[in-house]
């Protein structure tokens, strides 16, 4: 099956059809997984994160007006999604500082998203991950953001500024003072 | 530094982005063909973008793609059940509301009836009453005729003696 454009799926989500709502997930499940993930690299939180972010989007389809690409419309849901579900769970836990120690509501969930992961949790891989954790934290919200944006999503600064609503030499900024930041990783 | 670098060296990050024009990427690529101090940097940018990426980026098996599809779904339509549940019970309680409307309307109805009948049967007893007390005149009358008749006779047998 051919891929249909965003508005023909939206369209007949509107109208109620259960297929256009699985063709509009599949389309963006695994950048929204992705995006959640780098901000948080937390496997459970990016998947309850995800999946209320598309319960939300879907339920109030009607409020996507069609003047701004999909895209832009819902990651701005995810990343108001995501600093909703850090807020909540500061206040739960304030003792709390880093994402990685966080935990999701797994009374939701019967299973433990990282059991499911298809990638080798090999010694060398969870060492590589403490330290780009290591780094990601170091980096602020924005940094984050930029930086995956940038080079997950393989989006053009123009576009990052356009989406974040910044100008091109802040995301320029960011992006230079993440990889700063970032390098500590191959020197430590 | 060399001088020639110093053109280059805030040009290497936006051409390991790939944000350049292609114009400047011939002359970056050149240079970094001559300047091995510009390579490293660029090799640094590089591998530091790869293992950044390869553990951010996360995939599953396509079944568990399709799994967390259908649990958004079973939640999404779960709420529009809600929805229509709620509507069921306004639709409801505006029977209710009819059924209602109707027992008010009954009640007046009968209320109306009721006091219609006994507004009805007061005006017939007090027809009865005008009638008995009518009655009561002609009795009187009678009573008056009747002691005439009586006086009459007694003057009569009065003039018979
Ligand atoms: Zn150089």
């Amino acid at each position: 099956m051919s891929i249909r454009d965003d508005r023909e799926i939206i369209n007949d989500i509107k109208s109620g059809s259960i297929h256009a709502m699985d063709e509009l997930i599949k389309k963006y499940q695994k950048r929204v997984y992705n995006t959640i993930y780098g901000l948080c690299m937390n496997y459970d939180v990016a998947w309850d994160v995800s999946q209320d972010v598309f319960v939300k989007v879907i339920k109030n389809i009607k409020s996507f007006k069609e003047q701004s690409s999909f895209w832009t419309y819902l990651y701005r849901i995810v990343i108001n999604a995501f600093y909703d579900w850090t807020r909540k769970e500061k206040t739960k836990k304030r003792a709390t500082t880093n994402f990685s120690d966080m935990t999701t509501d797994d009374s939701k969930r019967s299973y433990e998203v990282k059991d499911m992961i298809n990638i080798e949790e090999d010694f060398d891989r969870k060492m590589l991950e403490e330290k780009v954790k290591k780094g990601l934290d170091d980096l602020t919200d924005i940094q984050r953001q930029v930086y995956i944006l940038k080079n997950i999503e393989g989006m053009k600064i123009r576009e990052i500024a356009e989406l974040l609503k910044i100008s091109e030499g802040t995301v320029k900024s960011h992006l230079s003072r993440a990889m700063e930041k970032l390098s500590v990783i191959l020197k430590g | 530094m060399k001088k020639e670098c110093e053109f280059f060296r805030d040009k290497l990050l936006d051409y390991s982005m790939d944000e350049l024009d292609a114009d400047i990427v011939e002359k970056v690529k050149a240079h970094l063909e001559i300047c091995p101090d510009c390579w490293k940097i660029v090799d640094d940018y590089k591998k530091i973008n790869s293992i950044t990426v390869n553990v951010l980026k996360v995939d599953f098996s396509d079944d568990i793609w399709e799994m967390e599809r259908k649990e958004i779904i079973r939640r999404v339509t779960q709420k529009i059940d809600l929805k229509k549940e709620i509507i069921r019970i306004l639709k409801i309680l505006f029977t209710v509301k009819r059924v209602l409307t109707a027992a008010v309307v009954t009640i007046l109805l009968v209320t109306c009836i009721t006091f219609g009948g006994i507004q009805y049967k007061k005006n017939q007893e007090l027809n009865k009453e005008k009638i008995i007390i009518e009655n009561i005149g002609l009795l009187e009358n009678l009573e008056i005729l009747e002691r005439l008749d009586f006086y009459k006779k007694l003057g009569e047998k009065r003039t018979n003696l």
